[in-house]
């Protein structure tokens, strides 16, 4: 209870935000608030660091990149906790969805762990669904700066700010570690497999049974793939902001999760759980009636949860 | 498991973005902005990217006399121009085309690539052209983005003595068409220098090139020993041919200048990508008047009578009165896109090509019963 007070403010908060932007959007039109409140800025602010990383463009992306990411770090911090939160409870879903036949009740069921665990099973998608458009702007903002033609320089000159110091930086260096950072380079399309691989073998998801286990693997190559495919039509400079945010991506992963393989533990430790409250006895509609009370704690262990949901199932079925 | 877990999902939802951007939005995409390019009563003109036409004029339009590349002959299909920036070069029975792809093409008076009968192409370029060739006599010269400066035959496209064949490098990449007068040829570069060489040594010929502190994209001769330097950073120079030198302070536009002026009586008229267009003396530098059209101004005016004509990136073209500056009457042009290619004069009209690939004319004649200045189109394409 102490704990959705604030969760309530955030919401309203968020609830605030959104309406202002409606309003904003209503009045100015989604591309122009678009334009101005986002790809504006992020365009001058790649000229600036461009100009302050002593002209080079790739410079300013990496930095660009890295800067954009750790400013939206709070909403993939969120994200990720909530991510987590909600693999730990894998195994008393999965527990749910055996005992229980009907689909309300299993529904149900579900929820009050969700609400036990201090989990919003839509809660990663908020953070993820407003980091979205930063990262849409963030690939449009790079593209336009690249000015690939002149017509795209021609665009360009609308974007940018009347300050002479921005206004003179134009045209960029294309040129990045003998990359055309305009055109596609093998180099960087191998990077991209490179660093998307890196970032699905960082990613901790609960592989419950053979098929998800499955999947998770094939998922492992088929993503670098996917992306490298894709950056053989791309500028480089759009795969080295790319390269960099998987990289940084990597970073955070490692920071929220841990790398269990090389024995590194997370170094952000998972959120406050709530006060526990006190399960309902959960009935099956075929009539099969147990009475327990789960700890908390059991649902929001991450690192072996799997493992002993397993063992204390075995227990109470003896 | 889902196939996509929702770390994973805003990557995918780029890359599909990317993708339909890439292949729909189009905003990169180079198109081109060639003026139209008259002989007596022909026109040539870039219609679409590297679709070039000629038109014979006549009072209904224009009858359709040959379009290049025409893709029913094997040997045009496989020239890729991509898109053209400058105009075609006029030299004897040739027809010369440099795209941006670099690919440099010379086709009979009859728009046709034979080969064996003064047809040529060459691809050995490095870079990409943008700021379109310039002739001098049997040579001709171009820069590319890859910051190199070509002078090479008109008879086959061959290199020429005193400049090496995969051209001579300067420090910054070369978007402006270059400029030859009295046998010397001038090249700005958009690291905001400009060149002066020897066409026939290729021997610099100032102590050190002319630092313009702005990308110039655009550069034109303007007599009396004077070159018209317009930069990206807002200011324009006029340069002493002779010296290498300003003469006086730059005039400070609003925006980038990105266009060549118009002349008339000392005066030149030009305008920038804050959408002003101004009256500027050249022997004082000081602005007569200035005009706002409230788009972009990329394309250069033409002067018809007292009236000068100006067609900007919003699609519309404006009557402006040469003396004061207050806009006779502004039309829209709908379905011809932006005004990018420069506006040429013929026969009282002026003549306006959109990036649509129509082309209109207009006059600053009173035509109408409502008293107002018109603009005529001459849909050229879809003509027999």
């Amino acid at each position: 209870m102490i704990r959705a007070v604030p969760q309530r403010a955030g919401l309203g908060l968020v609830l605030v935000g959104l309406v202002a932007l409606v309003f904003v959007i209503a009045t100015y039109g989604f591309t122009r608030t678009f334009t101005v409140g986002l790809l504006d800025p992020m365009i001058n602010l790649l000229v600036v660091l461009n100009e302050a990383l002593w002209g080079s463009f790739g410079l300013a992306v990496i930095a660009f990149t890295i800067i954009v990411r750790f400013v939206t770090f709070p909403l993939t911090l969120r994200q990720l906790q909530q991510t987590r939160a909600m693999q730990a409870l894998q195994p008393l879903v999965q527990d749910i969805q055996k005992r229980f036949t009907d689909p309300k009740r299993r529904q149900e069921e579900m929820m009050k762990a969700y609400r036990q665990a201090g989990v919003n099973p839509l809660g990663c998608l908020g953070p993820l669904v407003l980091q979205f458009p930063v990262l849409i702007a963030l690939f449009y903002a790079i593209r336009q700066t690249l000015a690939i033609s002149p017509e795209a320089l021609d665009n360009l000159s609308g974007h940018l700010y009347s300050w002479s110091y921005i206004q003179r930086a134009i045209p960029l260096e294309e040129s990045f570690l003998g990359m055309n950072l305009a055109e596609p380079n093998y180099f960087i399309v191998a990077l991209v497999g490179i660093s998307t691989w890196a970032q699905s073998k960082t990613t901790v998801t609960v592989a419950t049974d053979d098929r998800a286990r499955t999947q998770q693997q094939m998922m492992q190559w088929m993503l670098p793939i996917m992306f490298m495919f894709f950056s053989f039509s791309f500028p480089s400079g759009v795969s080295l902001y790319w390269v960099v945010t998987s990289f940084v991506s990597v970073g955070f992963n490692v920071v929220t999760y841990g790398f269990p393989a090389l024995n590194v533990p997370p170094l952000v430790a998972p959120p406050k759980p709530p006060a526990p409250v006190e399960a309902a006895a959960p009935v099956s509609s075929e009539g099969e009636s147990r009475t327990r009370s789960r700890p908390s704690r059991e649902l929001r262990s991450s690192a072996h949860g799997t493992r002993r949901s397993k063992r204390k199932n075995r227990r109470r079925r003896a | 498991m889902p196939l996509v877990t929702r770390r994973k999902l805003p990557f995918l939802l780029i890359a599909v973005v990317a993708i339909l951007s890439s292949a729909c939005v189009g905003f990169s995409e180079p198109r081109g902005w060639a003026e139209p390019v008259f002989d007596g009563e022909t026109v040539y003109v870039f219609l679409d990217r590297e679709e070039f036409v000629a038109v014979a004029l006549d009072e209904f339009g224009g009858q359709w006399m040959w379009t290049f590349p025409d893709e029913d002959i094997d040997a045009e299909d496989d020239i890729q121009l991509e898109a053209v920036y400058g105009p075609p070069l006029f030299a004897g029975d040739r027809v010369i085309l440099a795209g941006f792809s670099g690919e440099i093409v010379a086709l009979t008076a009859a728009g046709r690539y034979v080969p064996g009968q003064g047809s040529w192409q060459r691809d050995d370029v490095n870079g990409n052209i943008v700021g379109g060739a310039v002739l001098a006599g049997d040579v001709f010269a171009f820069g590319t983005t890859e910051a190199r400066l070509y002078v090479r035959r008109v008879e086959d496209g061959g290199t020429v003595a005193g400049w090496p064949s995969d051209g001579r490098r300067l420090d910054g990449e070369i978007w402006s068409q270059p400029v030859v007068a009295g046998g010397i040829l001038y090249v700005g570069t958009m690291d905001g220098n400009l060149y002066a060489f020897d066409l026939a040594t290729g021997a610099e010929i100032w102590p050190e090139p002319f630092d313009a502190g702005g990308a110039i994209a655009s550069l034109t001769f303007i007599g009396d020993g004077v070159l018209f330097v317009p930069t990206l950073g807002s200011e324009v120079w006029l340069v002493d041919t002779e010296t290498g030198q300003a003469r006086g302070r730059p005039f400070d536009a609003e925006g980038w200048v990105w266009t060549r002026p118009v002349l008339r009586d000392g005066i030149a008229y030009f305008g920038d990508f804050e959408g002003f267009v101004y009256a500027v003396e050249l022997a004082t530098g000081r602005s007569r008047w200035t005009y706002d059209t409230e788009s972009k101004v990329k394309a250069q005016g033409v002067i018809v009578g007292e009236t000068l004509i100006v067609g900007d990136e919003g699609g519309t073209v404006h009557f402006v009165d040469l003396a004061t500056g207050r806009g006779a009457n502004t039309v829209k042009l709908d379905g011809a896109g932006k005004i990018r290619a420069d506006l040429v004069e013929k026969d009282g009209f002026a003549w306006i090509l959109g990036t649509e690939g129509r082309l209109y004319r207009a006059t600053p004649v009173n035509r109408s019963d409502q008293g107002q200045l018109t603009v005529v189109e001459r849909e050229v394409r879809g003509l027999p």
